[in-house]
């Protein structure tokens, strides 16, 4: 089925007759070029109008039936024109042609779709709905071409099955969309998008089906010869034990079953969010540890600084502590030093001459009066009380021994000290003064120098050690940073994701161990129901009825067939797409060398992905916007394909290169011209960009027709919009 | 009988009220200077931690310019408050010490002749002795407050009580 | 898929192979109106022409029972 022209009479900006606004078709790549406000999306509306009964509402974003738009439907241009009595009619017109029949010969068919306005009142505002009558609302009208001439098909259905046919409802999101439609449609978060496509394109629906019947018929089969089983066992004792335990194992083998799935779906769950967060765990990782680094990095910056604070602090300090101060006094130490040799000299003259004058002082004294006795005969006089002059005796305390007593106590010799001769002694001061002075010059004046170079050397190292981590926080900094910028994780994520990781790797290897244990338990159940069957069957020898035996074995492996089917036809189906997109992914991508990669459609839980990656299976995780749309069309045109919808079913699609560069919107063009017997693409990007409208022309071999739309004022020059009319020209 | 060592350490030496901006420019007032609020002048704006080691400073510097300016009495002038025999900190007290052994030198002290003087005739040499110190300072401190006006971005760096030490030498 | 196409994507089912005791071959042509003996086969064979999307779930597992009513009954 292609689409042969569509035609529009006083809808919306199309105002004039079904002649005067006519889009001629034909098989291939067809574009409509318009400006902003030339009326593409009114075409894109009239289309759909003419399909659905329904127009797009652009400010609810919703489409609304006929009904509720109304009037509104109409040109302005018709509205204002039209006389109280008079009508205004809507028409949209699709003309297609039917191939799919190759046998016979190709079918017309003309749809048209009416809405018939009556003016009853004249007011100055011909958009007021009071003026208006709806005559007819959304009158629908089929005809097919007889040799000659167009005849009227009975209605009965015949509207609804052209455009299905035309436009496969299932596969109707596939061939119609709007260019922002795209990022929903193929939605990489939403884990349904791909299998919804899926189960359209393959009918896997009907394996569903299939499946619901083999097990209803398998259940049923299971019950009936369950009955027979246990009626046939009811008298046999024997028999009774392992019936209840059979029954126990068929229940625990249930309910392990269940247990299973919900432990695989689990585990499947564990296994993509791993693999989600694999992407991110190296950077989320780096990201950790250049944090830690820059913190490390500025404790080292904040310790080398305090450091050199301190150094500044206490490197004045040094004038004392290290004796800078004193650098150019040494030499006073040496005077000092003479200063107290000629003190210590004089000193020593002054003691033996002082020492002499005592002496003399001392002998002076020690002499008795001329009269008395020897120093010794005196003493023992006055021991035995009696002068030995005069032999008399004496008391003590008469005149005569106090006399004599003063005498020798006088004489008696005193034990000299220096101080006896000096006023003060101050040498114990001067050695300390000396002993102060001899160690700062000796050990600290000498290294003074050499200690300030030292401590100035010091300063300036800790200066440098801190410029050099400086230069190594910025390193690090500008690393996190261009990590962050670049990588597929913030700074806040990093933490969350290292942490996810692990609990997803936690419980992804404990829902193994449970899936282990759950397949061995029911291992073991099975095989003793399967010896219990066994007993069971010798117990009452064959005696089952063999039809129902027989039923029972087959439609359990009907069962077991059109489960395992199933999931090799959706398999293979997933397989095509993916082979399909990439075969598009390419064609689409063949001008434009930068992109790399390959698309694969990986297996999440019971649903497919689509995903970028490159030659080594790596996810690409800093493709941009295009590229992310690239391949979204990719996998669209991958499914239409995959359906063979390409041949028989056209793709109409409204601005779907919008966020292309040039490269990609011919190779978009080039590559939906191949694949696609008939493509209608409305879009702007040709109108300004003449040297794109140029290789559109010149480089799409299986061009249809390039149609450019203008309206008839520009949109500045616009007063209203009752002159509007649409001008319509072909460019091939 | 006098110890000249105890003598003088009990003596706190004045300051002439003119140089009083410049101490405390240069110097905390004592090891923690709480006037000052900010870590930053705290870290750089000081170069001595205590006004008595800005002025053992000055009169080295007075001893090596061998400047030795008596107080006037134009000027009122003050102690620190702190006997010499406090001036502990930064391990200062050695070099002061070494000042006292200076002064003497320099002073010509007849330390025979100290021996044969009464206490009060002692305790009047070592007023001397601190009057010389004194005199040291006040010369070091003209010196630098020249120099500053001289030349002020001489004393931006933390070494620059250095250089002068190596100009003075 | 056609009807027919479907019954031959059963047949490549290796699990079906399996249970069939017939040749590669033997396998290979048949098709979904071939006349077969197996019962397993006809079951498949009932369930595609019997199921269409919608509605059909009861009347094709009441084809496949009577499938077998009428074989018994035939027996």
């Amino acid at each position: 089925m292609i689409i042969k022209s569509i035609a529009v009479q006083d809808f919306q900006c199309y105002s004039g007759p079904l002649d005067s606004n006519i889009f001629e078709f034909k098989p291939g790549l067809n574009v409509i070029i318009g400006d902003n406000g030339s009326g593409k999306s009114k075409l894109y509306d009239a289309f759909y109008w003419l399909l659905y009964d329904k127009v797009f509402n652009s400010s609810t974003r919703s489409f609304e039936p006929t009904s509720h738009v109304g009037i509104n439907l109409a040109s302005d241009k018709a509205k204002a024109s039209a006389q109280i009595g008079e009508f205004v009619e809507v028409i949209v017109q699709l003309l297609l042609l039917d191939q799919s029949d190759k046998g016979s010969v190709p079918t017309e068919y003309l749809l048209t779709r009416s809405i018939r306005l009556e003016k009853i009142k004249e007011t100055d505002d011909f958009s007021d709905p009071s003026c208006w009558k709806i005559d007819s609302l959304s009158i629908t009208k089929v005809e097919m071409k007889d040799i000659l001439n167009f005849k009227p098909m009975p209605e009965s259905g015949s509207f609804d099955r052209i455009v299905k046919l035309l436009l496969p409802p299932d596969m109707e999101p596939y061939l119609w969309f709007q260019g922002e439609q795209v990022d929903s449609l193929i939605d990489f978060k939403n884990e349904d998008s791909l299998t919804k496509a899926i189960d359209v394109l393959s009918g896997i629906n009907i394996f569903d089906n299939y499946i619901e019947i083999a097990t209803k018929v398998a259940k049923q089969a299971n019950e009936s010869y369950n009955r027979e089983e246990r009626e046939k066992l009811r008298l046999n004792n024997s028999a009774k034990e392992n019936l209840l335990e059979k029954e126990k194992l068929e229940k625990l083998i249930d309910k392990e079953k269940d247990n299973l799935i919900l432990i695989i779906d689990n585990l499947e769950t564990a296994e993509q969010r791993k693999e989600e967060l694999l992407g991110k765990i190296e950077d989320a990782k780096e990201l950790e540890k250049l944090k830690i680094n820059l913190e490390s990095a500025k404790g080292e910056i904040n310790q080398a600084q305090s450091l050199l604070n301190d150094g500044r602090r206490n490197f004045n300090n040094n004038l004392f502590r290290k004796k800078w101060l004193l650098r150019n006094a040494g030499k006073f130490s040496v005077q000092f030093e003479q200063m107290q040799k000629k003190y210590d000299e004089r000193r020593e003259d002054i003691k033996i001459e002082r020492k002499l004058e005592l002496q003399q002082e001392e002998a002076r004294k020690h002499k008795l009066p001329e009269n008395v006795p020897n120093r010794q005969y005196l003493e023992e006089m006055l021991n035995e009380k009696k002068c030995y002059l005069c032999d008399r005796s004496f008391i003590v305390g008469d005149p005569a021994h106090t006399y004599l007593s003063n005498v020798l106590e006088r004489t008696k010799k005193k034990k000299v000290s220096y101080t006896d001769f000096l006023k003060q002694d101050i040498k114990k001061n001067i050695q300390d003064l000396y002993s102060n002075a001899y160690t700062i010059s000796n050990y600290a004046i000498p290294r003074v120098d050499e200690s300030i170079q030292e401590e100035l050397e010091k300063l300036d190292n800790l200066q440098a050690t801190i410029e050099n981590k400086k230069q190594a926080y910025s390193t690090i900094e500008e690393k996190l940073n261009h990590l962050l910028t670049t990588g597929s994780v913030s700074q806040e994520d990093a933490k969350n994701i290292v942490r996810s990781f692990r609990e997803s790797d936690d419980s992804k290897d404990r829902f193994v161990q449970n899936k282990f244990e759950t397949e061995a338990r029911l291992k073991q159940y099975k095989e003793r129901l399967s010896i219990i069957n066994r007993e069971l069957k010798s117990s009452f020898g064959g005696k089952m009825n063999p039809d129902t035996l027989e039923k029972k074995e087959i439609l359990d492996d009907f069962l077991e067939i059109a489960l395992s089917t199933r999931d090799l036809v959706y398999e293979e189906q997933i397989k095509l797409i993916e082979e399909l997109a990439n075969t598009h992914f390419y064609q689409m991508t063949r001008e434009n060398t930068s992109v790399q990669g390959k698309i694969i459609l990986e297996k999440r839980g019971k649903s497919h992905m689509p995903k970028n990656v490159d030659e080594n299976g790596v996810e690409l995780t800093s493709i941009n916007d295009s590229n992310i749309i690239l391949i979204k069309l990719a996998t669209i045109l991958a499914i239409v394909s995959a359906k063979g919808g390409t041949e028989h079913h056209p793709l109409i699609t409204d601005a779907p290169t919008s966020k292309f560069s040039d490269n990609y919107t011919i190779g978009f063009c080039k590559t939906i011209s191949e694949i696609f017997n008939q493509s209608i693409i409305i879009s702007y990007d040709f109108y300004h960009n003449i040297m794109l409208r140029e290789r559109l022309l010149k480089e799409i071999e299986n061009l249809g027709s390039v149609i450019v739309i203008e309206p008839s004022q520009p949109e500045n020059q616009r007063m209203n919009r009752i002159d509007l009319s649409t001008k319509i020209s072909s460019l091939n | 009988m006098v110890d000249i060592i105890e003598d003088l350490g009990k003596k706190a030496p004045r300051y002439s009220m003119k140089h009083r901006n410049l101490i405390e420019g240069y110097a905390r007032k004592g090891a923690i200077d709480y006037h000052e609020k900010t870590e930053k002048s705290y870290d750089l704006g000081k170069f001595f931690t205590n006004f008595y080691e800005f002025y053992i400073y000055a009169a080295y510097i007075g001893v090596y310019t061998e400047n030795p300016l008596p107080l006037s009495n134009d000027y009122e002038t003050r102690t620190f408050g702190v006997p010499m025999r406090d001036w502990t900190s930064n391990d200062s007290f050695p070099s002061l010490q070494y000042l006292w052994m200076v002064t003497m030198v320099t002073a010509r002290l007849d330390l025979n002749a100290l021996e044969d003087m009464n206490d009060k005739e002692v305790e009047a040499e070592m007023l001397k002795i601190k009057d010389r110190i004194e005199a040291y300072a006040n010369g070091g401190f003209e010196f630098i407050n020249s120099k500053i006006k001289e030349n002020p971005a001489f004393f931006d760096d933390e070494d620059c009580f250095v250089k002068l030490l190596k100009e003075v030498e | 898929m056609n009807q027919n196409q479907i019954f031959k994507k059963f047949l490549q089912n290796p699990v079906l192979k399996e249970k069939l005791s017939m040749s590669k071959s033997q396998i290979d042509k048949l098709d979904l109106f071939a006349i077969t003996e197996d019962k397993l086969l006809e079951v498949i064979k009932t369930v595609i022409l019997y199921t269409e999307n919608g509605d059909s779930i009861d009347l094709s597992s009441r084809r496949i029972n009577q499938l077998f009513k009428k074989n018994s009954h035939d027996n």
